[in-house]
């Protein structure tokens, strides 16, 4: 199969299933940044098995990667929080023993978008406009009559208080 | 749901799908198909055929290389043989030996400090005595 074979067919398979790789991983791993990462990876992963992938098999087989991944990031995130003393564990925690948390994917989408538009100042409106809108920087930049140097520091910053937000909330839950 | 975090088995997975299906689908970001192109263009992967090409030349490149060495050990022994006498470690103790012999013969011995005074003394008051006789003529008898 030829590169541009391959991209065609590639593209095909995004049209057809990334909403719903996409709802996979934010169900499983209720983290919009983390969703975003493992359904890129998993059809990167799709284009480096083209060959070996079958009609009619493909939808299972794009689930099958993204669940796989979403468990994968579920533990190496598991592993990276610090152990607490026995002694400092109040009585009634339970262990994590149970089965996977699963989120509701429009829930998940709908704190994100909440938290966007709780971002201080203007990086409020340019996360907005770009994780939820999904206008690239220069868009924003034509749109706003703002720089694009700001504007991709702005988007840069909004990420990393959004990423530090999600994941405080995960580790105090 | 498996409790151990392994993955999914196939009835969990298609339970998974139809559950996120029936809550409605999100939709993904607008630029994930021109951020997965542009991933793929930056780092091209090796199709199959290619990455069984790369590991047969791999595999050839160390097979000649271990042959290269075993031929040099087999050839190199021969070609450095310059037919100098290396002497053997019994000669060069025997050498060491005969040196130290020479150190423990005495020397002569050499005067000291104060004998070289000393003497150097004596010389200095005979010619005094001389000196004396010679401008009071003589010993008196």
């Amino acid at each position: 199969m030829g590169t541009t074979d391959s991209k065609d067919k590639l593209i095909q398979l995004m049209t057809s299933y990334e909403n719903l790789v996409f709802s996979i991983c934010l169900k499983m791993t209720g983290d919009y940044f983390a969703a975003q990462d493992i359904t890129q990876e998993t059809f990167i992963s799709a284009f480096e098995h083209l060959e070996s992938l079958t009609e009619g098999s493909e939808k299972a087989w794009v689930c099958r990667v993204a669940s796989n991944k979403c468990i994968d990031y579920l533990k190496s995130s598991e592993r990276k929080v610090a152990p607490t003393p026995e002694e400092e564990l109040p009585e009634n925690v339970t262990s994590r023993d149970g089965p996977l948390e699963m989120f509701v994917a429009k829930d998940v989408l709908e704190d994100f978008t909440n938290k966007c538009g709780a971002l201080p100042g203007d990086y409020s409106q340019t996360a907005q406009m770009h994780f939820i809108d999904g206008l690239t920087a220069k868009e924003i930049s034509l749109k706003t009559g703002v720089p694009l140097k700001s504007v991709q520091t702005r988007i840069y910053r909004a990420r990393e208080m959004l990423k530090t937000k999600v994941r405080k909330e995960d580790f105090l839950s | 749901m498996t409790t151990d975090k392994n993955y999914l088995s196939d009835e969990e997975l298609n339970a998974l799908i139809a559950e996120t299906e029936s809550e409605g689908l999100v939709q993904a970001p607008k630029g994930l198909h021109a951020e997965v192109i542009s991933r793929i263009d930056r780092n091209p992967a090796p199709s199959h055929k290619e990455s069984k090409t790369e590991f047969y030349r791999f595999t050839y490149k160390v097979v000649l290389s271990v042959a290269a060495a075993v031929l040099l050990m087999a050839i190199l022994p021969r070609s450095f043989d310059t037919k100098q006498h290396i002497p053997t470690r019994e000669e060069v103790l025997n050498e060491k030996a005969a040196r130290e012999e020479i150190h423990i013969i005495p020397q002569k011995q050499q005067p000291t400090k104060d004998e070289l005074l000393e003497e150097q003394n004596k010389e200095e008051l005979l010619e005094m005595l001389e000196k004396y006789i010679t401008e009071n003529g003589g010993i008196t008898k």
